[in-house]
């Protein structure tokens, strides 16, 4: 009863619930060309992740292989497992990937281990893993109820069961540092070894901490993926779709939600996207379209391509972008490699490269 | 040119007006020729305003003749000037706030019974031909800063007269505007109406003016044919001194943003305001450049809780990572909001009040529920201590505030907000009606401001001014900002083309 007098004043008032209003993209966010300009370095299906390894070598995930790029981006497998890879990361002078069910440790002091997860709590929805300086690995799982490829499912019903785990090797042993976020998407350890961590769903980055977590960025104008390290400090962040007022406004109408969900096919649904444009069919919003020659920065997407460069404390300082109507879309991991910044497009399944000299 | 007649119309011989024996205007010997638009320029209490407020039988001058037509006048009063023909469009407006601009139009030409609806249609009729967008059933106070001007223009071609004087008439405008009133300026000289325009912008007084006169601590410098003259010439004149270099000069580098302090979303006021987004950053100057009536004055308003916001559906304003809703002022300058208002007469400071005393209300607005007992040592302490900082000149310490020129007023009012050590500082205008020397200095407080880290916005109306200040622009058009531009790659045009498409 509360509950649905709260909603009516909400709703009348325009407030809490109501309010559906996001941040714009502007200072350090203001839209440019960067990511849809930028050089492509490699393309392929069902690209994934990127990571450096400590001998230099850029390692991309795709579908179920490994490859190692050379520099003119050609490409070497290394290694193929069973199942499609979802997260990439260095670990012990090798390579850790996890896949839907199991954490593969290839090459370095653990190559050839496997952990598999205890399946009772498991979905597969693991998303990123970080080597932490104490030996473990930490793992972000976005949701404990959707799969990895059923995101948008887990935003649409008010997702809220992403955990971040830490495996210790030596003991084989998972503990669970924090449940019930927003979608953990990416995680992040800092030299002193504090843990950060993107939850998509609440728009923020935030430490994960004994207490709680504590939000370090906030109120982000798109939906954040996973974190790096950037050699000069600070840190790099990949946002993998915006935010757009027609999203919001479909997330606080449970049942057209519901009835969306059971009825229309998942590409057409009014949620974000990681490419778009392809089809007519898809929903659009007035304002993300050309006037009188000039994209207006506000100009609301369906998917976008956002890098946002962080400094120590997590402010942003320039971005990247590719906007409306570009193919670079739906960013969802980046890494540094010999003085050129390499952009992971998930949604053009594109490998992009700048000079890092260029995009400060 | 040549087919004018050169007659003089009006002349000033030997004109001295002496204020408590400090003379403000000295020894002036000034002539206005028949149809001419004759340009007076000058630092502020360089005695311009005293000048014409002679001339428009506001002040009696204390020794000297006035000669009109060839006949020794003197005027007691502004309505016997007015009866010659001599009418003055004052620089803070005469208008009556409560009253509709029909009203306001007819004031003192009544017949014994008025009929507001034909007094309206003849307004309209008179602001059409002007081009002056006024509705005439408006009340006055509603308008706002170029409305009012406009009406005060309007009022003076409507009392027929011979001699205009326009004191500051284009520091309210938006260039647009300007077109229209210069186009009015041309078709008012054609008829013979001799004009005197009083403008801090040079560039204005050149393009516009037939003579130049320059002023300099009450005494005339110069007057001569406008081609003999350019803004550095001007310039040298008024102050004495080259300040070019310093006043809108090219700039090389931008502050980057720092924390995001402010964050504006989808905030809407009335007809005004309508869905603003926008964010504004520490330790950066962000200027917000618009048309008049652009909403730009009326969001920051909303943000300072000046204003309120729309009751329903009002949007968000997110001030250090907290939403807050300021109804009232008072909690927003407690949580460091300061708003320097565009309008320092009406809402910047106690005119009959010491600048001291003006500057300790800043300290009692923002702690005025921690304190009981003011203390005159403590007001006397920070008044002397600010009037330092910021360099306010007064004739004595005691002096109240209107008894100082515009730039020292700004300076006081911007004094008065700082002292509230604020996060986040909104100027709005904060260079209106002040002279070149001051508006420099002025700059130079706001530039400051932005280096020791505080968030800074700077609200404009003057191109030059935001392009030099900002690290930032927002262009703020039709109650919305649409298009955000770097400080170094903003040109005029593309900041016009976005305040206007």
């Amino acid at each position: 009863m509360l509950k649905q007098l709260k909603r009516a004043r909400d709703r009348f008032f325009g407030i809490g619930e109501a309010d559906t209003s996001v941040p714009v993209l502007d200072g350090p966010l203001k839209p440019n060309h960067l990511l849809e300009e930028a050089a492509v370095f490699f393309e392929t299906d069902h690209l994934e992740d990127l990571c450096v390894t400590a001998d230099d070598q850029l390692v991309v995930a795709s579908g179920a292989s490994m490859l190692v790029l050379d520099e003119a981006g050609k490409a070497q497998a290394i290694a193929t497992l069973d199942q499609p890879i979802q997260a990439l990361a260095v670990c012990r002078n090798g390579l850790v990937a996890a896949t839907s069910n199991t954490l593969h440790f290839i090459g370095g002091s653990l190559g050839g281990k496997q952990y598999r997860l205890p399946d009772a709590s498991f979905v597969g929805c693991i998303n990123a893993v970080c080597e932490h300086p104490d030996g473990s690995i930490v793992v972000s799982e976005g949701s404990s109820r959707h799969e990895y490829g059923q995101w948008s499912r887990d935003l649409l019903s008010d997702g809220n069961s992403g955990r971040v785990l830490q495996y210790f090797p030596e003991r084989n042993e998972l503990k669970v540092l924090r449940q019930g976020l927003r979608f953990a998407y990416g995680v992040l350890v800092d030299s002193r070894g504090a843990i950060f961590t993107s939850e998509s769903w609440a728009h923020r980055i935030v430490e994960v901490g004994q207490a709680g977590v504590r939000g370090v960025y906030q109120d982000l104008p798109g939906y954040p993926a996973r974190l790096t390290r950037a050699r000069a400090g600070g840190y790099w962040l990949a946002v993998f779709a915006p935010r757009n007022q027609l999203v919001e406004f479909v997330l606080r109408e449970t049942g057209f939600k519901k009835a969306m969900m059971e009825q229309v096919e998942p590409n057409y649904w009014i949620a974000p996207a990681l490419h778009s444009g392809n089809d007519f069919f898809e929903p659009m919003q007035q304002g993300g379209v050309r006037q009188m020659g000039i994209l207006k920065p506000w100009a609301p997407a369906r998917s976008y391509g956002l890098v946002v460069r962080l400094d120590a404390d997590f402010q942003p300082q320039y971005s990247l972008h590719s906007r409306v109507g570009g193919l670079h879309h739906g960013v969802t991991a980046v890494t540094e490699y010999r003085g050129m910044l390499l952009v992971l497009s998930k949604g053009a399944g594109r490998v992009l490269h700048l000079p890092l000299s260029d995009v400060q | 040119m040549m087919d004018i007649v050169m007659t003089p119309i009006f002349e000033f011989k030997g004109i001295t007006k002496k204020y408590g024996g400090v003379p403000a205007v000295e020894c002036v010997d000034f002539t206005l020729n028949k149809g001419e638009v004759h340009a007076i320029c000058g630092e502020n209490g360089a005695g311009k305003s005293t000048l014409t407020k002679i001339m428009a039988g506001v002040v009696e001058p204390t020794e000297g003749a006035m000669i009109l037509d060839g006949k020794k006048v003197h005027f007691r009063n502004p309505v016997e000037a007015q009866s010659e023909g001599i009418a003055m469009v004052f620089q803070e407006t005469s208008l009556v706030p409560t009253m509709t601009v029909g009203q306001n139009l007819y004031l003192g030409k009544e017949k014994l019974f008025n009929r507001l609806r034909a007094v309206y249609i003849a307004s309209q009729q008179l602001l059409q031909s002007l081009n002056f967008n006024v509705d005439p059933t408006k009340i006055v106070s509603e308008l706002g800063a170029a409305q009012k001007q406009m009406v005060e223009i309007a009022r003076a071609v409507l009392h027929k007269a011979r001699v205009i004087i326009f004191d500051e008439p284009t520091a309210t405008l938006t260039p647009e505007e300007k077109r229209y009133f210069f186009d009015l300026i041309r078709s008012l000289k054609s008829n013979g109406v001799s004009i005197i325009f009083i403008s801090h912008a040079l560039e204005e007084a050149l393009e516009i003016s037939d003579r130049i006169t320059i002023m300099r601590d009450g005494k005339l410098i110069i007057t001569d044919e406008t081609a003999n003259f350019d803004r550095e010439s001007i310039i040298r004149a008024m102050v004495g001194r080259d300040l070019s270099n310093t006043l809108y000069g090219k700039k090389e580098i931008v502050r980057p943003a720092g924390k995001r302090v402010l964050s504006v979303q989808n905030l809407r006021m009335g007809t005004m305001v309508r869905n603003t987004s926008f964010s504004v950053f520490a330790g950066q100057i962000t200027g917000v450049f618009g048309l008049i009536g652009s909403g730009r004055t009326e969001t920051f308003k909303v943000v300072a809780g000046v204003v309120k916001r729309d009751y329903t559906h009002g949007g968000k304003v997110i001030f250090n990572d907290q939403p807050v809703r300021y109804r009232v002022p008072a909690p927003a300058v407690a949580a460091g909001i300061a708003y320097i208002t565009e309008d320092r007469k009406v809402d910047g400071f106690f005119e009959t009040m010491s600048i001291a005393r003006n500057i300790y209300a800043g300290v009692l607005a923002k702690e005025h529920l921690e304190r009981f007992l003011t203390s005159s040592a403590e007001e006397k302490k920070v008044g002397q201590e600010w009037r330092e900082r910021l360099n306010v000149r007064a004739v004595t310490a005691e002096a109240n505030v209107i008894e100082l020129s515009g730039g020292n007023q700004q300076k006081v009012v911007i004094a008065k907000s700082l002292i509230q050590n604020p996060k986040l500082v909104i100027f709005d205008e904060p260079t209106r009606g002040v002279d070149v020397g001051a508006v420099a200095e002025i700059h130079e407080i706001i530039r400051g401001l932005a280096d020791k880290g505080l968030a800074v916005v700077v609200i404009s109306s003057y191109l030059p001014e935001v392009m030099l200040l900002s690290d930032r622009i927002l262009v703020s058009r039709q109650g919305r900002i649409v298009e955000e531009f770097n400080g170094l790659e903003a040109t005029e045009e593309k900041i016009m083309y976005a305040s206007i498409h």
